[in-house]
C-alpha cells in the first residue's frame, strides 16, 4: 500500500512540466571596445551598469577576421552563439534577409518609436508575413546616425554670402565662385578615393540610380537606372582635375585620414565624408596644430550638409555607416534567454550610453530622448541640419561586398580614367548580372 | 445447541461484510482507475523522453553538420570548381569527405552541392555516403558529378541557394520521407567561404548525414524500460490490491463476525422462543442471560428485555396452563353433572334401602362439594343432590337393589374419574401406563357427548413410558374435550393406541366434525406462529406442549370426511 501511495505521488508529481534545467543565466555578445567604454564609464555612477560583464559575456573577435565576416559561418550553420550582434546596417539586412536575426519589434522587444525615423528605417527589413505581405520589420537597434555627408567650408560660403549647394549644379557654381578668389584651395571637392563607392552610392541614389533593390534583386541593369548612374559618375568625373583632385592627384587621398586632413589644412571647399569626422576636425582643431595658412582654427569654419542630388530631385541621400545590436534568431530556445537578450540591447542602446556617445565620440545619437539631452551641441546641429530633413535618406549600401567590389574596381576604372563612366557602369551591371544568376 | 435463524442473509453480520466488500470494491475500482492514469503518464514521459532525446540529437546533428561546414569552408579553391574534367582541388574534396565519413560513427555521409545548376538543373556535386544498411549497395569511394535533385530537397536546396534560408518545413519533409541514402538525419547548412577583402562568399549547400542508429535504440531501450516499469507496477498494483483484499476480508470477516457475535447469539436465543424449539422457559431464560453482550449497549438491553419477557411468559403460561386446566375440568364437570344428577335422583329412590351405601355415597359427595375447582352453581347442584339423599328412604325391592347397586356404582365411577381430573396427583415423572388414565379421560367425556356419537376404541397393550401421570392425563383431557366441542350428534369418535416402534408409543385420537384448514390446525399447534387470531380454548396447544415436554411428536391431520385426527408418539424410554 506504501509503494502505491508514493506511485500515486509520483504520479501527481510528474504530471507538472519539468523545470528547464539547462538554460543559462548569461548571454554572449559580440565585444565591442566602445560600448565596453561607454558602459565602463557608466557603471560608476549607474547602478543598472554595475556587473554588466557578470550578466553578459563579450565575444572578442580579433580585427584581422572581421574581413572574413565570421558571423556568417556562425548564423548559417544555425550556431547560438553569439546572441546578440553588433552589426553594420549592410548586414543587417543581408543577415536579415537569410533568416538568422530575431525580429525586435514584432516580437515585443524593441519599439521602433523610440528612435529616430530615418534611422529606424534603415535597420528595417521587409518580411514577409503569413499574408504574403512584405512589413518593414526592425531587426536590429542602431546605436547612433552615422552616416557620410557634405563638410564645407561655412566660413567662406558666408563670406562670399553663398548657401550650402542642394545639388551638383549649385556646388559646381559655389566652387566656380569661390576657388577663383581663395588660392589656398586647391579642390572643390574630395572625397574617399578607397571605398569610394560608399561615397558614390549617396550621389547614385541622388541621381536616381541604385545597384539593387530592396528585395536585393539587381537593378544596375535596367535602363533608366544605368542611365542615371552613368550621369551620377559623369557628374564626377567631369570635375576631375578642375573642381575634384586630378587622377594624378588621386593617389594622395588613398591614405588613411588624409581627406580630414586637407580638409583641416583648408585645401579643399567641399568634402564628402562620415559625420563622425566632424568630432575629428574638432580635436585637431583643439589640438591646433598649423601646417599652414589656410588650416581651420574654429568649428564654426566647418559646415555641414546633406550630400547633392541632383537637379530635380527632392530627395538627397546618406550612405548609413551605423551599427546596430541584432539578436541572433538561433539563440533563442527559451523565453529567458530572450528576456535576457532583450535586457542586454535595452541597456546597451539605452539614452545614458547614447548621451555619453555623443558626449565623448560625437555620435548622433539614434534615439528621440537622446537627441534631446544634447540639445545645442553640434552634434545636434549636425543632426538637425542633414538627418532631421525629411528630403535626407540614409539607406544602406549592399550588402555583398563582392557587389561592392565590383562596382568599386569599375568605378576606379572610370575614376582613374581608364574607361568612360558609361562603359563602367554598363560594364559593372553586366559583371553584376552574371555574380548574382550564379550566386 | 442453537438453530440457526433463517434471516442469515439479511442479518448484520451479513450486511456488515457486504458493506466491507461493497468498500473495498470500490476501493479496488478506485485503485485501479490508476492504471489508465499510470499509462497516460508512462505515454507522456515517453513522449517527452522521444522529444529531448530527438532534439538533443537534432542539436547533435546541427553541431555536427556546423563544424563540418566550418572545415570545408576553408576550401577556397572550391570556388574555382567547375563541371566538366576533373580539378585538382576534386582530390583534396573528396579525400576529406572520405575522411570525415569513414573515421567519423556519427556521420552517415556528406555531399558539398554547388549552388550553379545547369540547364537541367544538375548541379556539381561531391558526395560519400557510407551506406551500412544490408540492402544499400555499398560506394565505393567519394564521387564527383552533376547531380539532379528532386521534390522537397529540390525546394529546400533552392530557398538556400536564392535566399539563403533553411527552411524548417523542408528540411522536416526532407527527413520525414525515405531516404535513398539510408536511414540517417539530415542537415543542410549553406556553405560559406570566407576570403580575405571579400568576406563570406557563398558556395552552395553541404548536406550532412548523421546517424540515428544510436538515437534508436535510445528510443527502443526506452520503450522497452516503461514497458517494464509498466508491467511492474501494475503486477505490484495487482498483488497490493490481493494482500490488501485479503487482509481487508479477513478483518472485515473477523470484526464483524466478532462485533455482531453477541446479537447473534441473542437472536438464535430468541428464535428457539419463536419457533418453539424450547419448551423450558427457564432454561431459555438461562440462556438468554448467558449471552455476552461484551459491552455493547444494544445488545445488553434486548438482553434485560427478553429476560424480562421470559419471567413474563413464563407467570403468563403458568396462569394460562392453570386457567385452561381448570376451565378444561370445569367444562367436563358441567358436562358429567346433569348424568350425576339423573343417577343421584335414581339412587335418592333406593336411598333408604341402600342407607350405608347411601351414607358412604353421602359422605362422597361432601367430598366433592368441597373440590376448588366447582363453581358455585355446581357445588350448589351437588348440594341440591345431597340434601336429596338425604330425604328419607323408601323400601326397595331387590331388582331395585341391583338397579340402585349398578347406579351407584356408575356413580361412583364417574366421580371417581371426575375426582382423579379435578384433583390430580402431585407431578411426578416416573413410568407411567397410559391407557387406564386414557379409559378413564373418555369414560368421563363419552357420557357429555352429543347424542349418537359412534365412539370405537382400539387399544393395544403398552408398554409404561416415562413420563408425568398428571400432566399427560391432563393432556387426554384436552384433547378429548376439544373432540367433546367439534363432535355434532351421530358423529364418530376412534381412539386407538398402539406401539409403532420398540421405544415408541402412539395414541391416536380421530373425530368427525367440521372440516379445518391448515391455518386453523396450524393455530391449534402454534398459535404465536400465525398471524390469526388466538384459538378460544389452548388445550390442544397446551396438549402439544405437554407432549413435546414429553420428548413426544405431535401433530393434528384433517379427515377427509371432516374433523381432525390427533396423534401422538411419546418416547418409551426415560430421559438421559
Amino acid at each position: 500500500m506504501f509503494r502505491l501511495f508514493l506511485l500515486i505521488v509520483f504520479c501527481v508529481i510528474g504530471c507538472e512540466t519539468p523545470t528547464d534545467i539547462g538554460s543559462r543565466k548569461t548571454i554572449i555578445y559580440t565585444f565591442d571596445g566602445l560600448t565596453q567604454d561607454l558602459i565602463r564609464q557608466l557603471a560608476r555612477t549607474d547602478p543598472l551598469y554595475q556587473n554588466f560583464d557578470r550578466r553578459f559575456k563579450g565575444l572578442f573577435v580579433p580585427g584581422r577576421l572581421l574581413e572574413y565576416e565570421p558571423f556568417v559561418l556562425a548564423l548559417s550553420t544555425a550556431s547560438k552563439i553569439p546572441t546578440v550582434l553588433l552589426l553594420d546596417a549592410p548586414w543587417v539586412h543581408r543577415y536579415a534577409k537569410s533568416g538568422w536575426l530575431y525580429e525586435l519589434e514584432r516580437t515585443g522587444i524593441y519599439s521602433k518609436e523610440a528612435l529616430v525615423p530615418a534611422v529606424a528605417q534603415a535597420f528595417s527589413v521587409p518580411v514577409p508575413q503569413s499574408n504574403g505581405q512584405l512589413v518593414e520589420e526592425l531587426m536590429a537597434v542602431p546605436t547612433s546616425i552615422k552616416g557620410n555627408i557634405l563638410f564645407y567650408r561655412q566660413d567662406l560660403l558666408k563670406r562670399y554670402h553663398l548657401a550650402p549647394p542642394r545639388n551638383w549644379t549649385e556646388l559646381k557654381a559655389v566652387c566656380r565662385k569661390i576657388l577663383p578668389q581663395e588660392p589656398g584651395l586647391k579642390y572643390g571637392l574630395i572625397f574617399h578615393v578607397t571605398n569610394f563607392n560608399n561615397d558614390f552610392y549617396p550621389i547614385l541614389w541622388g541621381f536616381g540610380g541604385d545597384i539593387l533593390n530592396r528585395r536585393g534583386q539587381l537593378v544596375l541593369h535596367e535602363p533608366e537606372i544605368l542611365n542615371a548612374g552613368i550621369a551620377a559618375l559623369r557628374e564626377i568625373c567631369a570635375m576631375s582635375g578642375s573642381l575634384t583632385p586630378s587622377v594624378e592627384d588621386l593617389k594622395n587621398f588613398e591614405a588613411p585620414q588624409s581627406l580630414r586632413r586637407a580638409f583641416y589644412q583648408g585645401k579643399t571647399l567641399f568634402m564628402i565624408n562620415w559625420n563622425t569626422r566632424m568630432q575629428d576636425l574638432k580635436e585637431m582643431i583643439r589640438h591646433g596644430d598649423k601646417v599652414g595658412p589656410g588650416t581651420l582654427t574654429d568649428l564654426s569654419q566647418i559646415g555641414v550638409a546633406p550630400i547633392p542630388c541632383q537637379s530635380g530631385h527632392s530627395n538627397r541621400y546618406s550612405n548609413v555607416g551605423s551599427f546596430g545590436w541584432g539578436i541572433n534568431q538561433f539563440a533563442i530556445t527559451n523565453p529567458e534567454i530572450r528576456e535576457t537578450a532583450a535586457r542586454f540591447i535595452q541597456l546597451v542602446a539605452a539614452e545614458p550610453v547614447q548621451v555619453l556617445a555623443a558626449k565623448n565620440k560625437g555620435q548622433i545619437p539614434a534615439l528621440a530622448g537622446a537627441l534631446e539631452k544634447v540639445k545645442g551641441t553640434d552634434v545636434w546641429q549636425v543632426y538637425q541640419q542633414i538627418f532631421a530633413s525629411e528630403e535626407v535618406r540614409l539607406r544602406p549600401r549592399p550588402q555583398s561586398r563582392l557587389v561592392n567590389n565590383i562596382l568599386e574596381e569599375h568605378l576606379f576604372e572610370a575614376l582613374y580614367g581608364q574607361s568612360s563612366p558609361e562603359a563602367a557602369l554598363t560594364a559593372a551591371s553586366v559583371e553584376l548580372k552574371e555574380l548574382l544568376r550564379t550566386e | 445447541m442453537l438453530g440457526s435463524p433463517p434471516f442469515s442473509r439479511n442479518s448484520l453480520r451479513h450486511r456488515l461484510m457486504a458493506l466491507g466488500g461493497t468498500a473495498f470494491l470500490i476501493y479496488l475500482v478506485v485503485i485501479l482507475l490508476f492504471f489508465p492514469l499510470l499509462h497516460f503518464t508512462l505515454k507522456d514521459l515517453m513522449e517527452r523522453t522521444i522529444r529531448t532525446i530527438e532534439e538533443q540529437k537534432a542539436n547533435e546533428a546541427t553541431t555536427i553538420a556546423r563544424l563540418l561546414v566550418l572545415e570545408f569552408s576553408h576550401l577556397s579553391e572550391l570556388l574555382n570548381v567547375e563541371p566538366g574534367g576533373e580539378q585538382q582541388i576534386d582530390q583534396r574534396v573528396m579525400r576529406l569527405l572520405w575522411e570525415k565519413v569513414t573515421f567519423n560513427e556519427v556521420i552517415e555521409g556528406i555531399e558539398l552541392i554547388h549552388a550553379v545548376s545547369d540547364a537541367e538543373g544538375r548541379h556539381l556535386t561531391y558526395w560519400y555516403y557510407r551506406r551500412e544498411e544490408p540492402e544499400l549497395e555499398p560506394m565505393p569511394g567519394p564521387l564527383r558529378g552533376l547531380k539532379k535533385f528532386t521534390g522537397s530537397e529540390r525546394q529546400l536546396l533552392e530557398s538556400i541557394n536564392t535566399q539563403r534560408i533553411v527552411r524548417e518545413d523542408l528540411l522536416g519533409a526532407v527527413n520525414r520521407g525515405p531516404k535513398q541514402e539510408g536511414e540517417m538525419l539530415l542537415r543542410y547548412f549553406p556553405l560559406y567561404i570566407p576570403l580575405p577583402e571579400l568576406g563570406a562568399i557563398y558556395w552552395g549547400v553541404a548536406k550532412i548525414g548523421i546517424d540515428v542508429d544510436s538515437m534508436r535504440r535510445m528510443l527502443l531501450f526506452q520503450s522497452q524500460e516503461q514497458s517494464k516499469i509498466r508491467n511492474t507496477v501494475g503486477l505490484e498494483i495487482m498483488l497490493s490490491l490481493l494482500i490488501s483484499g485479503l487482509l481487508a476480508f479477513g478483518v472485515v470477516y473477523f470484526w464483524t463476525k466478532k462485533l455482531t457475535q453477541p446479537l447473534n447469539h441473542l437472536s438464535r436465543v430468541a428464535y428457539t422462543l419463536e419457533t418453539g424449539q424450547t419448551t423450558n422457559l427457564e432454561l431459555w431464560h438461562d440462556n438468554v442471560e448467558q449471552v455476552d453482550p461484551q459491552g455493547q449497549v444494544e445488545v445488553n438491553y434486548l438482553r434485560r428485555v427478553l429476560m424480562r419477557l421470559a419471567q413474563t411468559i413464563a407467570k403468563v403460561s403458568q396462569q394460562l396452563v392453570g386457567a385452561e386446566g381448570q376451565a378444561c375440568q370445569g367444562r367436563v364437570a358441567g358436562k358429567i353433572i346433569p348424568t350425576l344428577k339423573m343417577q343421584s335422583r335414581t339412587c335418592q329412590e333406593l336411598q333408604g334401602e341402600v342407607q350405608e351405601s347411601y351414607q358412604s355415597l353421602l359422605n362422597l359427595l361432601k367430598v366433592y362439594e368441597s373440590l376448588p375447582s366447582l363453581t358455585a352453581a355446581q357445588r350448589e347442584e351437588m348440594r341440591v343432590v345431597r340434601k336429596q339423599l338425604e330425604s328419607p328412604y323408601k323400601r326397595f325391592s331387590p331388582a331395585k337393589w341391583t338397579a340402585l347397586a349398578t347406579n351407584l356404582q356408575t356413580l361412583d365411577t364417574y366421580l371417581q374419574d371426575l375426582g382423579h381430573f379435578l384433583e390430580p396427583p402431585e407431578a411426578v415423572w416416573d413410568y407411567v401406563n397410559l391407557i387406564p388414565n386414557l379409559n378413564r379421560a373418555l369414560n368421563l367425556i363419552a357420557p357429555t357427548l352429543a347424542p349418537e356419537v359412534k365412539i370405537s376404541k382400539g387399544f393395544e397393550i403398552l408398554p409404561a413410558i416415562w413420563g408425568c401421570q398428571r400432566d399427560l392425563d391432563q393432556a387426554w383431557l384436552y384433547l378429548l374435550d376439544y373432540a367433546r366441542q367439534e363432535l355434532a350428534a351421530g358423529g364418530e369418535l376412534v381412539i386407538q393406541t398402539r406401539q409403532p416402534a420398540s421405544n415408541q408409543v402412539e395414541i391416536t385420537l380421530s373425530f368427525s366434525g367440521p372440516p379445518k384448514s391448515e391455518a386453523e390446525i396450524q393455530t391449534l399447534l402454534a398459535p404465536f406462529q400465525t398471524s390469526a387470531a388466538p384459538p378460544v380454548h389452548w388445550g390442544v396447544t397446551l396438549a402439544a406442549a405437554i407432549f413435546r415436554q414429553h420428548h413426544g411428536d405431535f401433530s393434528i391431520k384433517p379427515r377427509d370426511a371432516g374433523g381432525l385426527s390427533f396423534t401422538a408418539r411419546l418416547p418409551i424410554g426415560a430421559l438421559p
